[in-house]
């Protein structure tokens, strides 16, 4: 076969190819380094079919960029057929080196365009490195295999890219869904909730005792107040009391005495029993009046207001009354407070656990639920129990109080005016009538002394009486009594029961009938029954300390009440304290626990937020996954029906996976959940196996680099195969082993190197071969043994008959012997070439090139000394080609 | 020398590259669900040597289609 070969783009790019090999059995080529022998083997391998750059990446990469166009032209077919191969690396780029080995452009046969595997019967082409050991051969070996690694490590990775992009809507659709995580967040949420209505139940409870305790302290110290004024007031009382007695009991023995000297000297019992009469009512109506002017003491200035200035006075009085409750509102804020906060209170607590207390009642800076909004109130209320009222506040308000009796009396008082003008009359009447009657039997001096000694008896029963009642107001007033229980009502107080219903005059008719309506409707207390209520409150008051469970219950000395009181006091508030304290502790746990709840509903609502978008994502009909929602129906097992279905179940607006036990979220949780892990499975499994290839890649490299070091400038720079550690490297050294031992087995190999042994063994970790020859013996030989001269030799003629059954697939076969310089410096050149034409040609293959480089002027002039067609040649194209070979070498 | 398993010469490339991604696998963090971490790596597997059909979605179906 002749080959000729045009590489118009390769020369500017620095690339050179020699143009022809000629049609010459055994043939011997000789030229300088560099002009393109080489490079024209590889490309008759490559149209052959075989990847001469499958170790060789870089160089092959170099080869894609700068040869160009390349038209191969090949003759000297038994049937005469010319065939050419039109190449054009740039048709190489982004395809694998295998793949262009297998179509490397277009081929014709007799200008006729055929497959690359019809033309591959017509010829077969393979190359021979002469300085490749069998070393080298192996760790080329393993280099090819570890690009092919490469190659499917860098597709898994292409692939593995491209799944992510895809995958990438489904790990968004199921990011952080987990079904046990929905289970999890659910009972957070129920605990946290139950956590926060026990600790409110507890606040209750507590502010409850708190407001207990504060009572108890407030009343010590009203005891300890009452006990250091008590005993005065009542003293007084007594003593007012018993001078209101002894008045009442002299006027009485005056009357007597006066009705019995009437008696005696009067002409008759008619007169006796008139002047007893008016005797009694005269006193009686005295009585009345001094009641009349008892109620309305305290207004006694205003006696003679008309309508028009007792409008005034009430416009007056309600005007101080707003002032009062505005003064008192503002210095005592706390109380003002407490009013707010209770109104608030009262109805969040009548609410309840109802799902609105969770809304959100005010934003502050942040939302405020009603569960925290009503902890929050009785917190304060809480806080605001144990304010002291200012003496201040204390004095407005018995003024208002006050004030607002005034304005009550007001009402009364054209009604008492006029009750109080009639008894006055009613006295005169009396006054008048009895003095006539006592005067019938009277000197005018008796009469004045009579007179004056009566007069004193009754202003003294007045101020005695007035004293009592006031003492009385004071003693109620203290012991936090209604008055009337003394004895002490007016007439407003008695709920305006008038002596004269309407403001109308009774008929005139029997003066015992009219004065039954004037007899005093109630009776102070007396003495006895005041120091009775007295000993009864201390007796009380004995009573509560004793049982008081603060106080010590057998105290070897027994102190005095006071002490005792003011021990129960100070222990009461520091039990105030402590249940503050308690209550205080309680908020703070509170607080906590809100906090937790929040948390739990803000996670909850967080995870159902994301299944509710992972299933709309998933069936979004627009969705790169909509179709394909019902091919994962089995991942949402639990719930029935269609994934279109559950998505538009659990998405409606007024059923969004409120219910805690709602089996359907549980179910898409589930789902998604799957779906998740099986998308992280996916990714996880192809980026094993894209690692798988990358080991297996890197440990070939890194051995092949151990076997043939001159192949470093081509490696990946992977690691060293010591890198590999463990059960991986273990496997892949025994996948390695197997792997030479294959190629060591080949039959020609066997009979040229290894004795004709039947099997063959490597071992990498001492880089021996091992075998057994046919006599049985067991032979160990290291690598670096087959780079001898003769084992070299033996070697190239293993490779050559290795060769042979190329003859069997084409028509014409070539086999060019490239780089065997070596063989010409170890004179076993001539050996070699006379092997090739003794055994080889004709056998082995039809043809065979031997490539020598033109080693300088001597080599050069010998051939135009021997051969003047070589010496034009090598004049015109800077090499020779010529049959057979020179004796000398 | 490394002990040479009987089938060794008869394995190829790619059942050697299932042997290393095995061992790696068994390197990783336990997961919490082995049995389909296991199905996966099965169907991944084939699925790159084209042993199945190469997409995604079918990949995933077959995956889910095993779910217990």
């Amino acid at each position: 076969m002749r080959f000729q070969f045009d590489a118009p783009d390769a020369e500017s790019h620095g690339l050179r190819v020699i143009p022809e090999l000629p049609d010459i059995p055994l043939c011997r080529i000789e030229g300088r380094n560099g002009i393109g022998k080489t490079l024209a083997a590889r490309l008759l391998e490559l149209v052959s079919g075989f990847q001469p750059y499958a170790a060789l990446p870089h160089a092959w990469s170099s080869l894609v960029d700068n040869l160009g166009r390349l038209s191969i032209r090949i003759d000297g077919f038994d049937g005469g057929e010319v065939i050419t191969c039109e190449l054009n690396s740039s048709t190489w780029m982004g395809r694998s080196a295998a793949e262009c080995a297998l179509d490397p452009g277009k081929v014709f046969v007799d200008g006729v365009e055929t497959s690359w595997q019809t033309a591959r019967t017509y010829f077969q082409v393979r190359r021979i490195a002469g300085d490749e050991g069998l070393q080298e051969t192996l760790g080329r070996s393993l280099r090819e295999r570890s690009i092919e690694a490469n190659v499917r490590a860098t597709d898994i990775g292409g692939t593995l890219s491209k799944w992510s992009n895809d995958l990438r809507i489904l790990q968004e659709v199921a990011s952080e869904i987990d079904s046990a995580a929905l289970i999890e967040r659910r009972v957070a949420v129920v605990t946290a909730e139950k956590t926060v209505t026990e600790l409110q139940e507890v606040q209750a409870k507590q502010s409850a005792t708190v407001d207990s305790a504060a009572s108890i302290a407030r009343n010590y110290q009203n005891a300890l107040n009452v006990l250091d004024r008590l005993p005065d007031l009542v003293e007084q009382y007594v003593t007012h009391r018993n001078g209101l007695e002894v008045a009442s009991a002299s006027l009485a023995e005056e009357d007597k005495r006066l009705l019995s000297s009437a008696d005696a000297t009067a002409s008759g019992k008619e007169h006796a029993k008139e002047l007893a009469k008016w005797t009694r009512l005269l006193q009686l109506r005295l009585n009345a009046l001094d009641r009349a002017k008892y109620d309305i003491r305290w207004f006694t200035q205003l006696a003679d207001l008309g309508d028009e200035l007792a409008a005034q006075v009430r416009g007056s009085l309600q005007a101080r009354l707003a002032e009062i409750t505005s003064e008192i509102e503002l210095n005592y804020v706390a109380g003002t407070l407490r009013g707010a906060v209770t109104e608030l209170t009262d109805p969040l607590k009548r609410l309840g656990d109802r799902p609105v207390v969770g809304q959100v009642f005010a934003t502050i800076d942040r939302p405020v639920t009603g569960t925290e909004l009503r902890a929050a109130l009785v917190a304060r209320q809480v806080e605001l129990t144990g304010v002291p009222k200012p003496d201040q506040v204390a004095k407005l308000e018995r003024e208002r109080e006050l004030v607002r009796r005034r304005v009550n009396a007001i009402d009364y008082l054209p009604q008492l005016a006029h009750t109080q003008a009639r008894k006055q009359e009613l006295v005169d009447e009396a006054q008048t009538n009895w003095q006539a009657l006592i005067s019938r039997d009277l000197t005018d001096a008796d009469r004045t002394a009579v007179l004056e000694r009566l007069a004193d008896l009754r202003a003294t029963l007045t101020s005695e009486s007035s004293e009592s009642g006031r003492l009385g107001f004071e003693i109620a007033s203290l012991l936090n009594i209604d008055p009337k229980t003394l004895g002490i009502a007016t007439t407003v107080e008695r709920g305006g029961e008038s002596e004269l219903p309407d403001g109308e005059l009774p008929e005139e008719g029997d003066p015992d009938e009219e004065d039954a309506d004037l007899l005093p409707q109630l009776t102070l207390a007396t003495a006895e029954q005041v120091k009775a209520l007295e000993e009864k409150y201390v007796a009380d008051l004995a009573q509560t300390l004793a049982q008081d469970p603060r106080l010590p219950k057998s105290p070897s000395q027994k102190p005095d009440l006071p002490t005792l009181v003011q021990e129960a006091f100070e222990r009461a508030k520091d039990d105030e304290v402590t249940q503050r304290e308690l209550f205080d502790q309680t908020e703070k746990n509170l607080e906590t626990a809100d906090d937790a709840l929040r948390t739990a509903t803000e996670r909850l609502a967080s995870l159902r937020l994301s299944i509710r978008t992972g299933l709309t994502r998933l069936t979004d009909p627009d969705g790169a996954w909509s179709d394909w929602g019902d091919s994962f129906a089995k991942l949402f097992k639990e719930a029935p029906g269609s994934l279109a279905d559950l998505t538009q179940d659990l998405t409606k607006a007024d059923n969004a996976f409120d219910d805690e036990n709602d089996e359907r979220e549980l179910a898409a949780a589930a789902g998604l959940s799957r779906l998740g892990a099986i998308v992280h499975e996916i990714e996880e499994s192809a980026a094993l196996v894209r690692n798988g290839w990358t080991t297996v890649a890197g440990y070939l490299d890194a051995t092949s680099l151990v076997l043939a070091p001159r192949l470093s400038s081509t490696s990946s720079g992977g690691p060293a195969a010591s890198f590999f550690v463990s059960d991986s490297r273990r496997l892949l050294q025994q996948w390695t082993e197997a792997e030479l031992a294959t190629v060591l087995s080949a039959a020609a190999l066997r009979r040229g190197l290894f004795d004709d042994a039947s099997d063959v063994q490597i071992d990498l970790d001492d880089l021996a071969v091992l075998w057994r020859t046919s006599a049985g013996q067991r032979r160990r030989r290291p690598l670096e043994a087959f780079s001898s001269g003769e084992q070299v030799f033996a070697y190239t003629r293993a490779k050559l008959e290795q060769l042979g059954t190329m003859k069997d697939s084409a028509q014409r076969t070539a086999i060019v012997l490239d780089e065997f310089g070596a063989f010409v410096a170890r004179d076993r050149f001539g050996e070699l070439m006379r092997y090739v034409e003794q055994e080889a040609i004709g056998t082995i293959t039809d043809q065979i090139f031997v490539m020598l480089p033109l080693s300088g002027m001597s080599a050069a002039q010998n051939a135009v000394d021997e051969e003047p067609l070589a010496a034009a040649q090598l004049k015109e194209r800077g090499y020779f080609a010529v049959p057979g070979i020179t004796g000398g070498r | 020398m490394t002990q040479k398993p009987p089938e060794s010469k008869s394995i190829g490339i790619e059942d050697l590259v299932d042997q290393i991604v095995a061992l790696q696998a068994q390197e990783e963090p336990p997961s919490s669900n082995a049995d389909l971490a296991g199905t996966t790596r099965i169907e991944v597997t084939r699925t790159l040597r084209g042993l199945e059909h190469g997409d995604l979605r079918d990949l995933i179906r077959r995956v889910a289609d095993t779910e217990k």
